[in-house]
Formats: structure tokens, C-alpha cells, sequence
């Protein structure tokens, strides 16, 4: 095979790993604003913590946890971390502004932030797994076989969260109440309960992608800021959560950003895909597919 | 307020003002002192500026770091170029942050709300990455240095300005300009025509009241205040780094106008004063610096719990206490 087209290949597949790490980003934030209109700057902190959880149960002494069972445990510590969240402050503001909802969670990213900061300082915290130094070579194309799990896992986890809106009955509920709120609580759906439970999910989603990133890259108190910006780039590009929709975008956003680092410049990537983003917006402000109503 | 029968205690409290802002590096000549001052005012007309849009017309731009770095870079890249003073290189960078804010307003104005405040954000961190990595223009992260010191042109004479007593007074126009600026603009006709776009757009344009139009007013009008600021702190500092449109920026503002009090010229003054003073005085009471990831971790919560509990912020709580009359204006936190 040709050198450019193994470096092609390679390029789609890291932009592929990078969009499925986004779709996860964006999943849960689509999901959370699609059921409460609550833009979640703190997402990307949750899933920093993820990864500084996967680096403290990695490190446990006497007890080699394999990664398979580490990362549900993480998965559960940042739902917990979710719930906290909602209990002490998501719930009080949910009924307000945009504004409130940004303010309040851009509070609450800082807290995180420099919590992180000054429990494990700045120092990148490297989180290595079996599967991320294990290389392989289908299609003579090299990849490290944590990648192939992130795809996996992604298209697994969207499509049991499409099972999940679709034919249970909590997520039923959960898409009856990201429609009209106000019906629901007529029939008797409790409102509250479903927006923390939405908000707890999608916090478990955040902890996920943390878990399955961080051993590819490193853990940093900031690692989730510019991910948050672009998991909501998406949603907005998605259509306002409208979930395949953030979804899509997240591929195209990852796939995008591999090319371009690639082939063009790796220094000025982010200023091409927020470039793609606020023009895209402007020829076509409702997102991809149109504003739609509810998930 | 009717200006036909103007307040004495209006009067008397902007006079009493404007004599400490005058007298202060009078009385307390000591450089770190009149640095720390210089700080203050300088967050109070950047947190007025950014009030102009966050509260009163109530979009929230999460990039308004943008025209104070960029107008910071103007100001050490082509002001000394085209050989402008202290003032030309201000205005130079006002006009060119002011004309960047209407540009960038009129495309952000079309997308609603949340997705504002997310693409102002992604501009800014367009900006950032720019000014990181174009060195023939920014030197990148290692900063332009030795921005020159400024000069001021009066006629017959010119002084050079290098001490911090001197900046001082030099940066007082920009906050009286400002002042006088916010005050023209958030009440009377204009004000009123702000808070109604802020409470509900479709009703405001209902009643003949433009949307877009105040919007872009108070967008640009705060765009081309930060950017003035932007050249001062390029010329005060003499060095312009990328961190000069760093994302803290936005959040210090953030927290400066909701703690303070949103729309509230009183409460965002207050909030600028308190930010920059209370870790002072902290630290003068436990006797020792307080590393800046715990001070954070502090801003954050006293963030929250003003959110949660004093969504009028300490402006809301001094009327509250003093029984003042209810503010006219609403609060920017409600729906």
C-alpha cells in the first residue's frame, strides 16, 4: 500500500476516534438540553473527572482491577458526582434563563477546574490500559486497539440510547417531557425527577468518554473546557438537541479536524472547526436538519 | 430619573467620588498600591462595557476577551507603526474593536440565545489560537515585547507616561467616558427600549422597538470601550501575550456583573471593586498569599451561591437593606 494512503487511512481513522469521542461528548449534552433547554458548561468537567477516576482506580495498590470493570466503576462515580451536581444546584436554576443556566454552570466548572487543580496540580496524569498499547494492523494500517473500543462503545452506547428513548419507559417518559413539559406534568409525570435522571445519564456518558480517552491522551484539570465547546458546537449544529443530529455533526467535526491537522496546518485546528461552525451558522442558523421539537 | 430635578444626593455622591478617585495615589503613593488601583478601574470599564450587552440586553457573550486582546495587539502592532500617541493608539483601537463588534454582531445576532453565547465563545478561541500560532504577526506565546511607552500629545508639549501614578490618572478619561457612556445608553429612551429586547424580543418589536438594532448598539458601543482598554493594557503592561484572550477573562466578568448585580451600574462598580480588594485584604487577614486555584474554587462558590440565592446580586441586597425604592428594571435573571 501506498505511504498516502496509509496516512489517509490513518487520518480518517483518527477523525473517527475524535468524532465518536465528541458524539459521546454531545450525546449527553444534546440529551440534557433537548429535556431541560439547560446548556451544561460543566459537561466537559465531568468528564475530566472520569479520567482523574479511571487514574485514582488504575493506581489502587494490591488490587490490579482489569479496565473492563474500571470503567463502569468510573462510569458510577461520575453519575454520582452528576447527581450531587443536580441536587445542590441544576434543580434550584432549571426553571430559569439561558443565561442562569450558563452562569450557574460555568460556576460550577470553575469549582471543578481548580479542585482538580489543586488535588492532582497540572502535571498530566498518564493513564495507560492494556488496550492502548496494544497495536494493531488490519489493513496495514496501524491503530492502538483502544481506538477500535472507542468506536465500539460508541456506536453501542448510541444505539441502546436509542432502544432506551424509544421502547422503555423512563425513556419514554424522558422524550414526552423534552416535548411539552407542561402536558406531562398534567398526566402525571414527574417533571423533576425525569430532568435528574436525564441529567445524571448524561453526566454517566461524560464519565464514559473520559474513561475511554484518557488513556490515548493524558489527564489535565482543563481537559474538559475545549471539549464541552465543541460537544456543544454540535448540539447546536445537531439542531438543538436533536440527538442523531449532534451526532452527525460530531463525526463531521471530527473527520474534519483529522483532515485539516493532517493536511493542512495542526497548529490552527480548532480555528477551523470553530471557523466551519460560527459560518455554518450563519448560512443556516437552525443546524443541520432544522430545529425540531424535542429528542 | 428626570434630569429637570437632579438629586442632591446623586450630586454629592458622584462629586465625593470623583475626589477619592483623584486623591487616591495621593494618598497612598506606593507603586504596588497604585497598580492595584489601576487594576480596579480597569475591570470596572471592561465589566461596564460587557454589562452594556450581558445586562441589559441580555446577550450574554462569552468573547469578549476578544476586543480587549485584539485591541491590545492593535495597540502594540500597528499603533507604534503609524506613530499614534497615548490617545490615537485608544481610539485607533476602539474604532477597530468597535467596527469588529458590529461585524461580529450582526452574525452572531442571527443565532438565538444559547447558541450566541457558544459561538462567541468559539471566537474566542478562534482568536487564541491565531494569536498563539501566527508568529510573524504575534510572536506567538512569546509575546510581543517592549511595546512602547506612551506618549501624550498636548499642544506645545508631550509627556512621556512610565510611572504607575501616571498611568493612572492617564486611564481616568477611558472610565469617565465610560461612565457617562453607560449612563447615557442604559437609561432614558435607549434604556428602556435595552431592558424591553432583554425581557422579550417579539414583544419589543411589537411595540415598534427594533431588536437587532439596540442589540448591535450596545454590542459595539461595549466592543469598542474593551478594545480602548485593550491598547491601555498594552501600553501599560508594554508586553501583549496570547493570555490577553484567555477564557478567564470571561469569567472574571462573569463574576464581577452577576455577583455585583446584573444591569446595575452601582452593583457591577461594587462587584469590580470587591473582586479586586477582597483577596487583598484576605490575605492581609491569614497572613499569607492565597494560591490562585483556591481563590478560584472560592469565585466559583460565591458565584453559585449568588446565583442560587441573590440572583440580584450585592446591588439587590443593598437596596433590600437600605429599603431603598424597588429597582424600575427588572432582574436579568428572569426568564
Amino acid at each position: 500500500m501506498s505511504i498516502e494512503l496509509e496516512i489517509f487511512l490513518e487520518t480518517i481513522i483518527n477523525g473517527l476516534t475524535l468524532g465518536a469521542l465528541y458524539a459521546l461528548v454531545t450525546m449527553g449534552l444534546a440529551l440534557i438540553f433537548g429535556v431541560a433547554r439547560l446548556v451544561n458548561f460543566a459537561h466537559g468537567d465531568l468528564f475530566m473527572i472520569g479520567g482523574y477516576a479511571l487514574f485514582v482506580l488504575l493506581g489502587v495498590e494490591g488490587m490490579e482491577l482489569p479496565y473492563v470493570l474500571i470503567v463502569p466503576l468510573v462510569v458510577i462515580v461520575t453519575m454520582a458526582f452528576s447527581w450531587i451536581i443536580e441536587r445542590t444546584v441544576i434543580h434550584r436554576v432549571i426553571n430559569q434563563s439561558w443565561r442562569v443556566h450558563a452562569v450557574a454552570t460555568l460556576g460550577i466548572s470553575i469549582v471543578l477546574q481548580n479542585i482538580a487543580l489543586i488535588l492532582f496540580t497540572t502535571d498530566p496524569k498518564q493513564t495507560p490500559t492494556i488496550f492502548s498499547r496494544q497495536i494493531i494492523e488490519p489493513f496495514g494500517v496501524r491503530m492502538s486497539m483502544q481506538r477500535v473500543i472507542i468506536l465500539v462503545v460508541v456506536i453501542v452506547v448510541f444505539l441502546g440510547l436509542q432502544y432506551f428513548v424509544r421502547r422503555t419507559k423512563l425513556g419514554k417518559a424522558i422524550r414526552a417531557v423534552s416535548q411539552n413539559r407542561d402536558m406531562c406534568a398534567i398526566v402525571g409525570i414527574d417533571v423533576k425527577k425525569i430532568v435528574m435522571i436525564t441529567f445524571v445519564i448524561s453526566g454517566g456518558l461524560a464519565g464514559l468518554a473520559g474513561a475511554l480517552l484518557a488513556p490515548l491522551y493524558s489527564v489535565t484539570p482543563m481537559m474538559g473546557s475545549l471539549l464541552t465547546l465543541k460537544g456543544l458546537a454540535a448540539v447546536v449544529l445537531g439542531g438543538l438537541g436533536y440527538i442523531n443530529g449532534a451526532v452527525f455533526a460530531a463525526f463531521g467535526l471530527g473527520i474534519i479536524e483529522a483532515l485539516f491537522s493532517t493536511y493542512v496546518s495542526f497548529a490552527f485546528k480548532d480555528v477551523i472547526v470553530f471557523g466551519i461552525f460560527i459560518l455554518f451558522l450563519f448560512f443556516r442558523p437552525q443546524g443541520i436538519f432544522g430545529r425540531r421539537v424535542g429528542l | 430619573m428626570n434630569n429637570a430635578h437632579i438629586d442632591v444626593r446623586t450630586v454629592l455622591f458622584w462629586g465625593i467620588s470623583a475626589v477619592i478617585l483623584l486623591i487616591l495615589p495621593q494618598l497612598f503613593p506606593l507603586g504596588y498600591l497604585v497598580n492595584a488601583m489601576i487594576t480596579t478601574v480597569v475591570w470596572i470599564i471592561f465589566a461596564l462595557a460587557f454589562d452594556l450587552s450581558a445586562g441589559h440586553v441580555g446577550a450574554v457573550s462569552l468573547g469578549h476577551a476578544v476586543f480587549f486582546g485584539v485591541g491590545a495587539y492593535v495597540a502594540a502592532i500597528a499603533a507604534p507603526q503609524l506613530g499614534l500617541g497615548y490617545f490615537g493608539s485608544m481610539g485607533l483601537s476602539a474604532v477597530t474593536m468597535g467596527i469588529l463588534a458590529l461585524i461580529a454582531g450582526i452574525a452572531f445576532f442571527r443565532i438565538a440565545e444559547v447558541s450566541f453565547a457558544i459561538g462567541t465563545l468559539g471566537a474566542l478561541i478562534i482568536a487564541q489560537q491565531i494569536a498563539n500560532n501566527a508568529y510573524d504577526l504575534t510572536n506567538g506565546p512569546m509575546c510581543i515585547q517592549s511595546v512602547p511607552n506612551p506618549t501624550i500629545h498636548l499642544p506645545g508639549n508631550a509627556i512621556s507616561v512610565t510611572q504607575p501614578v501616571e498611568y493612572y490618572y492617564a486611564l481616568l478619561p477611558l472610565l469617565l467616558l465610560t461612565l457617562i457612556v453607560y449612563r447615557l445608553l442604559t437609561t432614558q429612551r435607549i434604556g428602556r427600549a435595552f431592558a424591553s429586547v432583554r425581557e422579550d424580543e417579539v414583544r419589543a418589536s411589537a411595540m415598534g422597538v427594533h431588536p437587532l438594532r439596540y442589540k448591535l448598539l450596545a454590542f459595539s458601543v461595549g466592543g469598542a470601550l474593551i478594545g480602548a482598554l485593550g491598547s491601555f493594557q498594552a501600553q501599560y503592561i508594554t508586553v501583549v501575550c496570547p493570555s490577553e484572550l484567555a477564557i478567564d477573562y470571561t469569567l472574571t466578568m462573569l463574576i464581577i456583573v452577576f455577583v455585583g448585580g446584573a444591569g446595575r451600574m452601582r452593583g457591577v462598580v461594587i462587584g469590580a471593586i470587591l473582586f479586586n480588594t477582597l483577596p487583598r485584604i484576605l490575605e492581609n487577614i491569614g497572613g499569607g498569599t492565597i494560591p490562585p486555584a483556591y481563590q478560584q474554587v472560592i469565585y466559583g462558590l460565591i458565584l453559585l451561591g449568588v446565583v442560587l440565592y441573590m440572583p440580584d446580586g450585592i446591588d439587590g441586597l443593598i437596596t433590600r437593606l437600605t429599603g431603598g425604592r424597588k429597582s424600575k428594571r427588572q432582574v436579568v435573571t428572569d426568564a
